[in-house]
């Protein structure tokens, strides 16, 4: 091989893109050829100097990249998915809000009426032999004027109660002093 | 089985997961290759902020296309297609052929001037720095589709097949201007004018 022939193979020969049997033969005329030898240390130092850009130093900006892509990417569909999820709540806060105010009403009704013809007592009738159940009077405007769930409340039913009995006990015993007679 | 093929498997598993649209696969698809995408970048463009730029919108087109993506193909070679061609366009755009205008050479008298303060390779009488930067110089000078293929075989180590597809050429184009591009850079580097007027002048014949 001669020299131009090699010259001409040297910058794929210093980056080993020649195949095998290339390879070989420019090997053995540079090994034999001080000035094919020079060229290609000067391919070589080229090869030599552009890894000196492998790996530059660049700040490390990945996460606000990351963040930025992610923006790109999934922003669009980001307001749609924001918006599906804020009806979703509506609805599940009503529908909740309608459920909790129907079954206190409901329970509200049923204590209102369970113990409104409870508490008139026929004269002829034997008392009652369990206590009634005696929810808070409710005002003119109908609002109850404990929460029912309250201290006060609870206390009013329990002297409510304590009442009612007395007024079984003296019953009873008016009944009994009615039959003696 | 590989330490290779366990990667390849891994990285088909993330790319099938992040066409189903899962994010935290995207991130770690993105972690993955983002360094390398953005030196490639900024070795084009020699400008960080505008090569973050471009990762960002490669990497934004990448996902919004990816359930097209094949994934039995190479993913990083259809990324660095993306990045080179952005690439491109921004220096496109930024001025009309900056590259190869011979007016640049004017350089070369300064590379010339300094002949002997040339280092003998990266560890010679410059800083790593100053020789990068050199090398950066050097590079500006040559054609963009010469400096485009000599990045990609000789800084990012593809092969000639990997780099036909992230330029869309024929193997063998490649193989001519790999070849081309080394010897205007040899010729750059040592301040060798006349064969680097001659390389720029005949730079545009693309034939084997």
């Amino acid at each position: 091989m001669t020299c131009d022939g090699v010259r001409e193979l040297l910058p794929l020969f210093a980056g080993r893109d020649l195949d095998g049997t290339q390879m070989a033969h420019v090997q053995s005329h540079v090994e034999g050829c001080e000035a094919c030898t020079r060229e290609l240390a000067a391919y070589r130092e080229c090869a030599a100097v552009l890894q000196e850009l492998r790996d530059p130093e660049i700040p490390d900006v990945s996460r606000d990249l990351w963040e930025n892509v992610r923006r790109g990417v999934f922003g669009a569909r980001a307001p749609g998915r924001a918006a599906a999820m804020f009806a979703f709540k509506a609805v599940a806060a009503v529908l909740i809000g309608m459920c909790v105010g129907f079954t206190g009403a409901t329970l509200l009704r049923d204590r209102v009426q369970s113990s409104a013809p409870q508490a008139k007592v026929e004269p002829s009738a034997p008392a009652p032999v369990s206590p009634p159940v005696i929810a808070p009077a409710a005002p003119a405007g109908g609002q109850p004027r404990y929460s029912y769930w309250s201290a006060d409340y609870r206390k009013e039913v329990r002297d409510l109660q304590r009442k009612v009995e007395e007024l079984q006990r003296r019953l009873a015993e008016l009944e009994r002093q009615q039959k003696q007679k | 089985m590989g330490p290779a093929d366990v990667r390849d498997r891994d990285e088909t598993l993330l790319i099938r997961r992040c066409q189903e649209g899962d994010e935290y696969c995207f991130e770690k698809l993105f972690q993955k290759y983002q360094r390398r995408a953005c030196v490639l970048a900024y070795n084009i463009l020699n400008d960080y902020e505008l090569a973050k730029d471009v990762v960002q919108e490669a990497f934004v087109r990448v996902f919004r296309n990816i359930r097209r993506f094949d994934a039995s193909r190479n993913f990083y070679t259809w990324l660095y297609q993306i990045v080179v061609n952005l690439s491109i366009d921004f220096l496109r755009k930024r001025s009309s052929s900056k590259a190869a205008s011979l007016e640049d050479l004017g350089d070369l008298a300064m590379l010339r001037g300094r002949g002997d303060q040339r280092p003998r390779g990266p560890a010679g009488s410059l800083s790593r720095k100053e020789v990068a930067d050199r090398v950066r110089r050097v590079l500006s000078l040559l054609p963009l589709k010469y400096k485009v293929v000599l990045m990609l075989r000789d800084i990012e180590g593809f092969s000639s097949e990997e780099i036909a597809h992230v330029v869309q050429a024929k193997n063998s184009t490649i193989r001519w201007r790999i070849h081309q591009a080394r010897k205007m850079f040899k010729a750059l580097w040592n301040g060798e004018g006349a064969d680097v007027k001659r390389y720029l002048d005949g730079s545009e014949d693309d034939d084997v």
